[in-house]
């Protein structure tokens, strides 16, 4: 059963990293800021989200995974208003 | 655990940045480059088996400090003014010469010292806490966490001399409140300020404290001035200044008691140390906080 679990963890842990890099290829290849923004906040939340999920898994302890989706939902609430702040700047501009 | 593939990244990622960030002509980028390699190096310390310090790098390095850093920098006349190669050469030679000075140092070190670890656990005892570094911090070394937190409001009482403004912060900088910022800093508050009283809690027996949970309320107050929700006109400016400085405060008091009821100076009652330590901690959270937020919030005598 463990097995299992860790496999699981493994497997959303990888695929959280994948999205971080995705996000880190759409800042570094994207023509403008709007969109290096779109792609940066969607990829790196859900990212974050994936790698959130799969450490809570191999935590295996129902408080420390609370924390965990804790500090996911304040980085998700951060990082909505930082591209929400940089959006109107850009499109003041 | 080893793990030199991590290390030899960090190591030269660390390295790597701070060559960027010194070799960058745009003063803005490079602050930004700043606030990235502290969080690096937070990663450095983690890896270091230094949690504590950790917390404070990316909490007080990476996080407030690099606010202030990037606000000057955004302040600055572009382009800035930089050193030409014969003016930075004694420069770069000394900071070689530390860096082969130190590397030596660690090299020569004997093999599986343990250092002060074992003075530190076998007077643990007395102190009243249970972990180990706020011990050192806030008990054996108290007197140096005092002068800190003395900087700290001499650099605050310097910068209100230099912009000949006594207001720690300034009025409501925004010329209208923007409503996402508003939510936020409304949904951060109570997570930001219960955070803070975790992180100071768990720091008598886990990695934290005090400087961690005053850079979480310094990055509150900070949060709700820009937002627009603190109106610190509201206070009257005695109060502000005094929480200020009431860590400082927290000292003397300590030092006082102890004079009195120890016989020697900063001597802490054994019986009610512990409580003692949470105490002086919290007035040094409350000051941390805003001088950091003073200083950062300062105002700017040109606007860019």
């Amino acid at each position: 059963m463990s097995v299992v679990l860790d496999v699981v963890a493994g497997i959303l842990l990888v695929a959280g990293t994948g999205f971080f890099a995705a996000g880190t290829l759409g800042l570094l290849r994207f023509p403008d800021t709007l969109s290096r923004l779109h792609a940066l906040t969607k990829a790196d939340n859900l990212g974050l989200g994936l790698l959130v999920a799969g450490l809570a898994i191999h935590s295996g302890s129902a408080w420390i995974a609370a924390k965990l989706v804790l500090i996911w939902f304040v980085s998700l609430s951060v990082s909505t208003t930082i591209c929400h702040l940089l959006a109107r700047e850009e499109v003041r501009e | 655990m080893i793990d030199p593939g991590l290390d030899v990244l960090v190591g030269g990622g660390l390295v790597w940045l701070a060559w960027s960030l010194l070799r960058d002509p745009d003063l803005v980028r490079a602050a930004m480059t700043f606030i990235v390699f502290g969080l690096l190096l937070a990663l450095a310390w983690v890896r270091l088996d230094a949690p504590d310090i950790a917390l404070a790098e990316a909490a007080i390095g990476a996080g407030v400090t690099g606010v202030i850093v990037l606000d000057a920098a955004r302040s600055l006349p572009r382009p800035p003014v930089r050193a030409a190669w014969p003016a930075a050469a004694p420069a770069a030679a000394l900071a070689a010469l530390a860096g082969v000075g130190v590397a030596g140092a660690i090299v020569a070190m004997p093999d599986g010292s343990p250092g002060l670890a074992p003075l530190v656990a076998s007077e643990l005892g007395e102190t009243g806490v249970d972990h180990g570094v706020t011990a050192v911090l806030l008990a054996f070394r108290s007197l140096d966490t005092w002068m800190e937190i003395a900087v700290l409001l001499f650099a605050l009482i310097a910068l209100g001399t230099l912009l000949r403004t006594w207001a720690p912060l300034p009025s409501v900088p925004r010329e209208g409140q923007d409503p996402l910022l508003s939510w936020f800093g409304r949904v951060i508050a109570p997570v930001a300020v219960l955070g803070a009283g975790f992180v100071l809690w768990l720091g008598t027996s886990e990695p934290g404290g005090a400087f961690q949970a005053g850079a979480l309320l310094g990055a509150l107050v900070i949060v709700l001035v820009l937002s627009g929700l603190a109106s610190p006109t509201g206070l009257p400016p005695g109060v502000l200044r005094g929480l200020a400085g009431v860590g400082a405060a927290a000292f003397v008091v300590l030092a006082v008691v102890g004079a009195l009821v120890e016989g020697r100076f900063l001597r802490t009652p054994p019986g009610i140390a512990g409580e003692a330590i949470v105490v002086v901690e919290v007035a040094i959270a409350l000051s941390i906080g805003l001088g950091l937020a003073g200083l950062a919030l300062a105002p700017r005598r040109k606007p860019r």
